[in-house]
């Protein structure tokens, strides 16, 4: 009979984590749609901004997860690392999609293009793509230790991107606005303040959430190939092996 | 030396016979965008994009438990040999 794991600390943590981040989601929803008013210029396609933005920070957020889990990595040669690294960079690129469509939706009405080369715009196109190189590695290379090594190396130079992305409005002109800066933004009404606020939390929640997930699904697929490598070292796995090819 | 200055091409409004006085539909024109459908567009592609990597995650996790089923099995099938 099998035996069912029973639920820990980090278990109980991991749900409240998901119930926050989900009830936050609609709470911002809520807030975007019936409480925020319509920016007068761009008319309600603005609405789009308080989760575009958001996903541009969840995108640097799981960048600098792949930087940590990368530089943990080619430090102490731990699987954990390397996991963290992994999980981040595809944290990375699935936020990093959103950005890139949601953007030239928006700009589509806004400047009335869907795409320019902006500074802002390439070189955060160059960075989801820099993540998508990792995870392309990552799949195809197998997960010897000089694939990890590699990986790293590339998690480690992909996040030399993230401050050139975030500068790039302010040092070279172009299109992109600077709403959101370091001295309280220009956001005008306290709704749309509130609605943006909101949603950076659940956001951040959500990518903690998801981010623990991912490294618990590779920590376990990693520990899954250890005891498929006993087996075969055992003799006991041959058959198995043998029954999938 | 004499510069010659171009004089400006007499406005099509200046003179009444000169303004629009038909509409006509061509293909491929001038773009424009509703602000409604951008959004309900950004707001879908935000929910596909999401829906797919959890899909992507729940494959892996399944393809984990299978490789976890064959493991199982092996380790019975050499319980069941041992006795």
């Amino acid at each position: 009979m099998p035996v069912r794991p029973r639920s820990t600390a980090s278990d109980v943590i991991f749900c409240a984590l998901v119930a926050a981040s989900t009830a936050l989601f609609n709470a911002t929803l809520a807030l975007v749609f019936f409480s925020a008013p319509v920016e007068k210029t761009m008319g309600i396609v603005q609405k789009i901004f308080y989760f575009h933005v958001p996903s541009a920070y969840s995108m640097y957020l799981g960048a600098v997860a792949c930087f940590v889990g990368s530089v943990g990595y080619l430090l102490t040669r731990s699987s954990l690392w390397d996991a963290v690294a992994r999980a981040g960079a595809e944290i990375a690129v699935v936020f990093g999609a959103i950005v890139l469509v949601t953007g030239p939706l928006w700009a589509a009405k806004a400047w009335g293009y869907y795409w320019t080369w902006d500074p802002r715009l390439t070189t955060a196109m160059l960075s989801v793509l820099i993540y998508v190189a990792y995870l392309v590695l990552r799949a195809f290379a197998g997960d010897g230790e000089g694939e990890k090594r590699f990986s790293a190396a590339l998690g480690v130079l992909g996040a030399a991107n993230l401050p050139i992305i975030h500068f790039s409005v302010q040092k070279w002109s172009g299109q992109h606005p600077t709403v959101i800066t370091a001295k309280g933004g220009g956001l005008q009404h306290p709704d749309m303040k509130l609605a943006l606020t909101l949603s950076f939390v659940a956001f951040t929640l959500f990518v903690v959430a998801a981010l623990w997930a991912r490294v618990r699904l590779e920590t376990a697929k990693n520990r899954l190939e250890l005891a498929e490598e006993d087996l075969i070292d055992t003799g006991l796995g041959e058959d198995e092996q043998g029954a999938d090819t | 030396m004499t510069q010659q200055i171009p004089t400006p091409a007499p406005s099509a409004s200046a003179e009444p016979e000169g303004r629009a006085s038909t509409f006509r539909a061509v293909e491929g024109g001038t773009e424009t965008h509703s602000g409604t459908v951008l959004l309900v567009e950004a707001y879908a592609a935000i929910w596909l994009i999401l829906m797919g990597w959890l899909f992507m995650l729940w494959r892996k996790q399944r393809g984990l438990h299978a490789r976890l089923d064959d493991v199982e099995r092996a380790l019975d099938r050499a319980l069941a040999d041992k006795k």
